[in-house]
């Protein structure tokens, strides 16, 4: 452990510091140009209405920082969305009251995190075909239990906890929002859970040498993610007060977009909450303002891809600078 | 030899912010966009159920049309697949922008109606076209075609291409959360139980407005059933979707498939024949004459009372409703007209 504790750490903090301060600096620089250029933009309410269209990937995008953080990947998220939406919605349906629904939605959230921490775990295989395959069963799961029908009847009161405002400017879920971001950053950066997360990416050898039970450390990521995803499916079934099988679908590309442009390596041992906060900024009011400005929504896509090649890019040549 | 590397780094990480904000700064000068409205202007912002499908591009060109005429600028913008969440990102959007009307065809009749509401809370005129949404959400909606006009004629059309229509037929429809969809499907088959006893629906399939979807549902359907007489259906997309599979089956002229169709995507198939006939309005006219609805909505002038809607060159569009407007009766494609249509 002290391998890892000692000048590693020393090393990945000053690394990830600068970087950290890149992407703040190009935020700024996005959203002044944004404002220059696309008059009627840069508005205080703006900004933060803006927030409701990136909660949801962003509560994503924390439970995604650890799982890239120990050299994993999880691309059932926005399938898991999905599904949990669709259970919510559909047990509501047959006559379960919503809390309880929301409570069998969390359990459905977790349990499908740990499933896919489960096989990564135990059976050894690889996450990235682990939760390709999560991804269509839990996407299958979904369009099996809705049979690709919506359910809308939400209740007034659900339909709150993502429509409304403080004071009218404020949407309710960004407070909660920020308190997670808290709560990830210290988790990650100030427990021993989270310098072993670190440890996991790192060399996952030594961790497991060091007594360490890397399957439940591992069960413990993938949970949260799986938590995670089941809290931003909430969010997202209020917001738009109906649960349907094609929710979210290809939410996990900007989600891991984010994570990856916020500094964290796809090989693991590296990254943080604040590059990963900035990453989503810099692509959602990217996307928002060239939006705002008229450019057709079909450039969302591209403006993705083109960021994540850009942050692929800054990420091995700031690896190969520190050597 | 230490210092060196320090000052190449910090060189190099200043280049790099050079370069990416000289990129950002170029990227929004060189990117196609609105030329942003005038003040006077009245803006509206127009949002289809998604933008990778010739139907709404069509519906575009007659939006712009009216939108000249009236001296309106036009935000035309909607998710690039069917997906609900961005369609609610976009309204939200576009009240930030503060346009003065908005025209919407909705994904789900449900998820939209906050949004609408909240844009009518600011002063937007709110109207909906093609797909409605939930009464509280908007003032009107132009309905493109009498529902039930439109199952008549999708039976009719099934009745013709099989000799009286007697057997098992599949239906493909986009998705069960279509309200003008389910409006068609149930309007079909309460016609075809009257006229056509013998006319059994025996599957309804979803293709989720994707091709491939839409093939291979109807291709793993027509194998499984060999006794299907026909396939309707009521979607463009899976109109494409589902001849595609009756001619990789070789069963041109034996299974037809007839419904809703556009005719840009379905020509070649209706020349072949293996569609022997589509029907649909003219998404150009359903654009224009949205349009009109909001400039009416805007001048303070829509009024049930009066029974219309003043609407340029289509004349005037009636209320068959307190808050339903008719664009006007269908159109049938068949192999001799289809060339005439040019959306």
């Amino acid at each position: 452990m002290t391998a890892i504790s000692g000048t590693a750490i020393g090393k990945r903090a000053a690394a990830a510091s600068s970087r950290t301060m890149l992407l703040a600096a190009f935020f700024v620089v996005e959203v002044a140009a944004l404002g220059i250029f696309v008059p009627g933009w840069l508005t205080v309410d703006g900004l933060l209405d803006t927030s409701r269209i990136f909660i949801e990937s962003g509560l994503l995008a924390l439970g995604m920082t650890f799982v890239i953080i120990t050299g994993g990947i999880d691309l059932s998220v926005a399938s898991l969305l999905a599904l949990v939406s669709v259970v919510i919605g559909f047990s509501h349906q047959a006559g379960l009251p919503l809390p309880v629904a929301m409570v069998l939605g969390i359990g459905t959230g977790v349990g499908c995190g740990l499933l896919n921490g489960a096989i990564v775990a135990y059976l050894g295989l690889h996450p990235l075909v682990v939760t390709l395959a999560t991804m269509a069963l839990f996407r299958g799961g979904a369009y099996v239990i809705s049979n690709a029908a919506a359910y809308s009847e939400y209740p007034a009161w659900f339909t709150t906890i993502g429509g409304f405002y403080i004071g009218e400017v404020l949407p309710a879920q960004l407070p909660v929002f920020a308190v997670l971001c808290v709560l990830a950053w210290m988790i990650l950066e100030k427990t021993p859970f989270g310098r072993r997360v670190y440890g996991l990416g790192e060399n996952e050898q030594a961790v497991r040498f060091s007594g360490i039970n890397v399957a439940h450390l591992k069960l413990k990521v993938y949970g949260l993610m799986g938590l995670l995803a089941a809290l931003a499916s909430i969010i997202e079934t209020s917001r738009i007060s109906t649960s349907r099988a094609n929710m979210a679908l290809g939410l996990e590309l900007p989600v891991i977009a984010a994570v990856v442009l916020g500094g964290t390596k796809v090989t693991g041992g590296s990254g943080t909450i604040a590059g990963t906060l900035l990453g989503l900024l810099i692509l959602s009011y990217l996307q928002d303002g060239l939006q705002f400005a008229g450019i057709s929504s079909d450039w969302g896509l591209f403006i993705t891809g083109a960021l994540l090649v850009l942050g692929v890019l800054v990420n091995e040549n700031a690896g190969r600078n520190r050597g | 030899m230490k210092d060196q590397t320090v000052t190449d780094r910090s060189a190099s990480r200043r280049t790099i912010i050079r370069g990416l904000a000289g990129g950002t700064a170029l990227a929004l000068a060189g990117m196609p966009g609105r030329v942003l409205a005038d003040a006077k202007r009245p803006l509206i912002g127009m949002i289809p159920k998604y933008t990778s499908d010739p139907y709404f591009t069509a519906i575009r060109q007659g939006a712009e049309a009216a939108c000249k005429e009236c001296g309106f600028d036009l935000v035309f913008d909607g998710p690039a697949n069917q997906d609900v969440t961005a369609q609610t990102n976009i309204v939200d959007r576009m009240i930030r922008q503060k346009v003065d009307a908005l025209s919407i065809c909705a994904s789900d009749p449900t998820a939209l109606a906050p949004a609408a509401k909240r844009a009518a809370s600011k002063g937007i005129k709110v109207s909906t076209w093609d797909s409605d949404i939930d009464a509280s959400g908007r003032t009107v909606f132009l309905n493109q075609s009498d529902f039930g006009a439109m199952g008549q004629t999708i039976a009719d059309m099934m009745a013709r291409a099989t000799d009286g229509g007697k057997g098992d037929f599949l239906l493909v429809t986009n998705s069960f959360t279509s309200s003008n969809m389910n409006a068609w499907r149930t309007a079909i088959k309460s016609y075809a139980a009257k006229k056509y006893p013998d006319m059994h629906i025996k599957a309804e399939l979803t293709g989720d407005a994707d091709l491939e979807k839409s093939k291979n549902i109807t291709l793993n359907y027509l194998r499984a059933n060999p006794t299907t007489r026909g396939v309707i259906v009521i979607d463009g997309i899976a109109a494409v979707g589902a001849a595609e599979a009756v001619d990789q089956l070789g069963l041109r002229g034996k299974v037809p498939v007839a419904g809703i169709g556009v005719p840009s995507n379905i020509r070649p198939y209706v020349k072949s024949g293996t569609v022997t006939e589509a029907v649909l309005w003219n998404p150009v006219d359903l654009g224009y004459g949205a349009i009109y609805i909001s400039k009416a909505q805007l001048e303070g002038t829509l009024d049930p009372k009066k029974g219309f809607v003043e609407s340029g060159r289509l004349g005037q569009m009636k209320f068959v409703s307190d808050d339903v407007i008719l664009l006007g009766p269908p159109t049938v494609f068949t192999k001799e007209n289809i060339d005439s249509f040019n959306f």
